[in-house]
């Protein structure tokens, strides 16, 4: 009999169980139109799947990348403060800045063979006091409410620029992940990573790019956001960590490397803003939205556990 | 049926004088070799003769520290395994280099200097279901997850991989080890089809029958440089056996004096799901007791089943009259068994503590009172237990990390030492990556232990160690006991057809 | 023909060996830079001065005690604690609303809810080994929310009991004498214990130190519930400082306590280090972040440069391992 808990289906069974229980209270409650209920959760999911999908790829090499969430605040604080003059230029700094720190944390961690826990914890930390420093200790305002209305109108009634932003990231993503020769490399650099190198996959390269990639996508939204709600803060608008990491697993991405798409880590984002949204829509405090948010990272943390079926076994 | 090469072609592949060292270590030196078109070469020689360095510069894992290198006549420099793969040689590696979460297809076309971009395409899928046919495996999917497969579709895998690269030169290292009968014989034909085509390959092995069925000549290796390369059919077989075993360092390994003592250890039904079936032993006082038998035999898993490190092992085992619970490496110490593992680098050393805090790990729960342990008893005792093994007492505060393999398994071995109260060592593979001058020093301690009342069960692959050293000879194969050797009746061939399970004419 | 077999002898000890006594590159440019900070405290005007040391030692004492947690964590290879910060917040909400029983029932309340909030974190990442990172992140996102539902924002004190907190004797401040005391406290429980060595193996290699008899369960709930009561004593030292206990104050408390013990020298994989050393990495903080105050610099400065200095420390700590 096969338990419920096996290899590929822990986590994210359990909570696309619930994602959906949730899904049914939002379409019972019925108190705002289906097209608003569907626009804020894309909404949502344009601010978080970017990270997550970063932060998933580097989890997919075997790797983790900690300073997604102080490279998302940090490339917002250097769009708002450019971008007050020139929206474009802003942009282009912010989303430049994070590929730029993406890149060198991922040579610093192939070219001295260290951990990526500890470099990209250095990484936040810096980039969170640059932010500090760009933003002056100050809350900046953007003070363009054309753009950020521009940013966050609605298109086709449930999307906007961001979304559809997000969902072209996870949809090139995806396709090259799962219809190329860097998807192939990527999973054996995670999944076996001497076996790989003794193949003939130049696995180095491969941790940079998905470095690269995870510091651009995370300043992408980041920028985004800034404009989207016309301001930015060195403390960060939002938490995002907590979330891109629960999205991640959900969506069947193993800290052990290896596993994992950009489909699924969509997939588990959806599934954690559908949660948001059902949460709001019962009528659930935001801290007590913390709650169970943290209840489903305490419930990921532990049954993606290595000897979690030890104790089932019991 | 052997292919002689013609005598004008050049060699497609030709060593001369290659060596490496490592630091003021040598692993190998003087080795030069030609390889032809069509020419299957054996290559024997046991652990710690320089095969694994020689194929790793042959594969451009490693540099050679000097020698050259040619193809078909003309000179390469490997920098790295992507030079050695476009030059034609490819390695079918004993550890394999399988990606488990990656398909069938993807695994044969991981790594490919000349993939397509695409992850797949009609003629990529059309030449891995082509490699895949070529070495027998039929009925497997495209689809499949390589960590689905069993072991010996496995190593049928990577020799599509092989073919798949259009390798000229293909190295097979123990690729049967894990076989049945019926699936050698598909290497073999696969092996066969290689020749037939002009490829060329590197067959290494420690099993006479494969040597003289498959191989038309054989390259002898030891200690690090080559003994002699002949055409199989000018080789005797007991003179090939007697180059591998080496008749001569069997006074390298020091003999029992004392008859057994009492029994120690009882084992009755040891069962690992998956790798050890129904095993039962019983070990006396003073004797060492090997376990032979080839990777996947459950030789070493039975040793780690006994060593609690496996948690779902079942069976009886008593020690002293004392039930003992397998899954639980605390109450196992606490009974008196010590074990020493295989895996040195992640489970036996810590690399970046000194030696002197290696040897006393097992220790503190006897040397502490009451939770307080001075720093100073330990130094005590560390410098006790390094004179017990014939570890240099001046290293004691050097990182276990830099020392020699050899010095790391003393610290190992030194765990293992307590002259107040004898207990049963269990030990895999007890000289992996041990120099011959420190084997002979390892040798003597485990005896000289024996002879203070300890008892020994170790678990080897290699064949001329466990014969040389211990008292009784247990050989597996495929997780069960086939049959228990008293000293005096050991007869290697023997042994080797019983752990490989093969019918063969001594 | 008889084979000629030398048996080669033992490897002479290796060029490596020897060289153990010449310290590498790295270690150099560590002793150049504490040179370097020392000479700039020494030489920059009013340093010196008692205010100025005073500052100091007070600035040092709460992060510090949250500092010494942290070392309990990574020294057992756990990395970091995600949570220390909020943990502090949250014991020093329990101080503030229990003084009014007294000081010393509040103070043992708070260490309790300490010990407990942590120690239930080791277990599941000792029993299970579950991810460290994430567990503490986990943990810090339940901590928020929960005491914003169960207690609210802020704990104002209720009486003057812990006034003597921000006392001083013979001029040093009280604070500053509990944070060295629980330092040296701490640095005898690793140093003089067996559950000492035996974190530090845990933290060097698990696998092994399992295959050695070692419980590592039982030492890694040990070294969580130890990080939870040098925790808790700096949640109360945070809110005896201000009068209140809320959960903004201790806010990102837990990175310059890594940063504490990155720079004191203690490996982030585990297995090597100290609290004294975390003692001297704080010590270095609190003089950097001073020094930056004198010289002119601007607040947000000294976020950039710890984060900096963490980054140099973590690059030339895998440098040395290299070598």
């Amino acid at each position: 009999m096969r338990n419920i808990f096996s290899e590929d289906h822990r986590a994210g069974t359990v909570f696309i169980i619930v994602g959906l229980a949730l899904a049914a209270a939002l379409a019972w409650q019925g108190t705002a139109s289906p097209q608003f209920v569907l626009f804020s959760i894309l909404q949502y999911f344009a601010t978080v799947a970017p990270v997550a999908l970063g932060l998933g790829l580097t989890m997919i090499a075997r790797e983790f990348d900690l300073s997604v969430g102080s490279v998302m605040s940090l490339a917002g604080c250097i769009a708002a403060s450019i971008g007050a003059a020139d929206p474009v230029t802003g942009a282009v700094a912010g989303i430049l800045g994070g590929l730029g720190i993406g890149l060198l944390q991922g040579l610093i961690i192939t070219g001295l063979g260290l951990s990526s826990i500890s470099v990209s914890l250095g990484v936040l930390m810096t980039a969170a006091g640059l932010a500090y420093i760009v933003t002056g200790n100050l809350t900046v305002s953007l003070d363009r409410p054309e753009l950020s209305a521009a940013i966050n109108a609605p298109i086709l009634a449930i999307f906007s620029w961001r979304s559809l932003l997000a969902i072209a990231c996870v949809a090139v993503s995806a396709v090259i992940f799962r219809w190329t020769r860097v998807g192939v490399d990527l999973v054996a650099t995670g999944s076996d990573r001497a076996a790989a190198r003794t193949a003939g996959v130049r696995t180095e390269r491969i941790v940079v790019a998905v470095f690269t990639l995870s510091g651009g996508l995370a300043a992408a939204s980041g920028v985004l956001l800034s404009y989207g709600l016309s301001v930015a803060s060195p403390s960060g608008l939002t938490d995002v960590l907590v979330p891109a990491i629960s999205a991640a697993i959900i969506g069947g991405v193993s800290l052990a490397g290896g596993r994992g798409s950009p489909m699924g880590i969509a997939f588990g984002t959806l599934i954690l803003c559908l949660l948001n949204a059902g949460l709001n829509a019962l009528g659930i405090s935001p801290t007590a939205q913390q709650v169970i948010l943290s209840a489903v990272l305490f419930a990921v943390a532990i049954t993606a556990a290595p000897r979690f079926h030890r104790l089932l076994a019991r | 049926m052997t292919n002689q090469p013609g005598s004008g072609d050049p060699a497609r592949l030709s060593v001369r004088g290659i060596a490496k060292r490592f630091g003021s270590i040598t692993a190998i030196e003087e080795v030069s070799l030609d390889l032809h078109r069509g020419e299957v070469r054996a290559l024997c020689g046991g652990n710690g003769a320089g095969k694994s360095t020689l194929v790793k510069i042959l594969t451009g894992v490693l540099p050679p520290s000097e020698g050259r290198l040619e193809i078909d006549g003309k000179p390469h420099v490997f920098r790295n395994p992507v030079d050695a793969q476009r030059a034609g040689l490819t390695l079918v590696a004993q550890e394999l280099s399988l990606a488990p979460d990656l398909s069938v297809h993807d695994n044969l076309w991981l790594g490919h200097a000349e993939a397509p971009f695409a992850r797949r395409t009609a003629r990529s899928a059309a030449l891995a279901r082509e490699a895949l046919d070529a070495v027998g495996l039929e009925a497997t999917g495209l689809d499949v997850k390589a960590g689905g497969l069993s072991l010996a579709e496995r190593q049928l895998l990577e020799i599509a991989r092989g073919l798949v690269r259009n390798a000229s030169v293909l190295i097979l290292d123990e690729p049967t080890a894990t076989l049945s009968e019926r699936e050698i014989a598909k290497v073999f034909d696969a092996v066969r089809r290689l020749k037939a085509v002009g490829r060329s390959v590197i067959y290494i092995t420690h099993r006479m029958g494969e040597v003289y069925d498959l191989c038309d000549s054989v390259t002898v290796m030891r200690n690090g440089r080559i003994v002699t390369t002949q055409p199989a059919a000018k080789m005797p077989r007991d003179r090939l056996l007697e180059l591998m075993i080496g008749r001569e360092l069997t006074d390298v390994y020091p003999p029992s004096t004392k008859p057994p003592g009492t029994t120690m250890l009882e084992v009755s039904g040891l069962t690992a799901p998956g790798a050890v079936e129904d095993f039962s032993l019983q070990l006396r006082a003073g004797e060492i007791v090997g376990i032979v038998g080839q990777i996947g035999s459950g030789a070493t898993e039975s040793i780690r089943a006994l060593a609690g490190l496996v948690h779902d092992a079942r069976g009886e085992v008593t020690i002293d009259g004392e039930r003992l619970r397998l899954g639980a490496p605390s109450a196992i110490l606490k009974s008196g068994i010590r074990f020493v593992s295989e895996d040195r680098a992640t489970e036996g050393v810590f690399l970046d503590m000194p030696a002197r805090t290696n040897l006393v790990a097992t220790r503190f729960p006897e040397v502490s009172s009451a939770g307080y342990l001075p720093p100073a008893r330990l130094g005590r005792i560390a410098g006790f237990l390094a004179r017990q093994v014939g570890f240099d007492p001046s290293r004691l505060n050097l990182a276990a990390g830099r020392l020699s393999g050899g010095n790391q398994q003393k610290l190992a071995i030194g765990r293992c030492s307590d002259r107040s109260a004898p207990g049963v060592i269990l030990m895999n593979e007890p000289t992996r990556g041990v120099d011959m001058g420190a084997r002979a020093e390892i040798y003597q301690t485990l005896r000289r232990l024996c002879d203070e009342g300890n008892a020994v069960l170790l678990a080897s692959t290699d064949l001329e160690e466990v014969v040389g050293l211990v008292d009784r000879v247990v050989t597996m194969f495929r997780g069960r006991i086939v049959s228990i050797h008293e000293r005096g009746s050991f007869a290697e061939t023997v042994i080797l057809s019983e752990i490989t399970n093969a019918r063969e004419a001594a | 023909m008889s084979v000629a077999s030398e048996i080669s002898p033992s490897p002479v000890q290796s060029a490596k060996e020897r060289r153990m006594t010449i310290p590498s590159p790295p270690t150099l440019a560590k002793l150049l830079a504490a040179a370097l900070l020392v000479g700039l405290a020494l030489s920059t005007p009013g340093f010196l001065s008692r205010p100025s040391l005073t500052a100091l030692a007070n600035a040092m004492s709460l992060v510090g005690c949250v500092a010494l947690a942290m070392t309990f964590v990574t020294l057992g290879g756990n990395i970091m604690s995600f949570s220390l910060g909020a943990t502090a917040s949250v014991t020093g909400i329990i101080f503030m609303a229990l003084l009014g029983h007294g000081f010393v029932v509040a103070a043992l309340a708070a260490v309790f809810a300490g010990i407990v909030i942590t120690a239930l974190q080791g277990a599941i990442i000792g029993a299970l080994r579950a991810n460290p990172i994430i567990v503490s992140l986990a943990a810090y996102a339940l901590l928020i929310g929960l005491t914003q539902i169960v207690v609210g924002p802020k704990m104002d004190a209720p009486n003057l009991d812990y006034q003597f907190l921000k006392g001083r004797i013979g001029g040093i401040p009280i604070s500053f004498l509990v944070f060295a005391g629980a330092a040296v406290l701490a640095q005898l429980v690793v140093t003089f214990t067996r559950f000492g060595h035996e974190l530090l193996l845990v933290g060097s290699n698990a696998r092994a130190a399992e295959a050695a008899g070692i419980h590592v369960t039982r030492v890694t709930v040990l070294a969580y519930a130890l990080a939870g009561a040098l925790t808790a004593i700096g949640g109360i030292l945070i809110a005896s400082r201000f009068g209140s206990a809320d959960m903004q104050t201790a806010r990102g408390f837990e990175y310059t306590a890594i940063a504490a013990v990155l720079i004191g020298g203690t490996a982030i994989g585990g297995g090597r280090g100290s609290m004294i050393q975390t003692f001297i990495g704080m010590a270095a903080i609190a003089v950097i972040n001073a020094l930056a105050l004198l010289q002119g610099f601007s607040m947000e400065f000294q976020r950039l440069t710890i984060g900096l200095a963490v980054l140099a420390v973590v690059i030339l700590q895998g440098l040395g391992r290299r070598n």
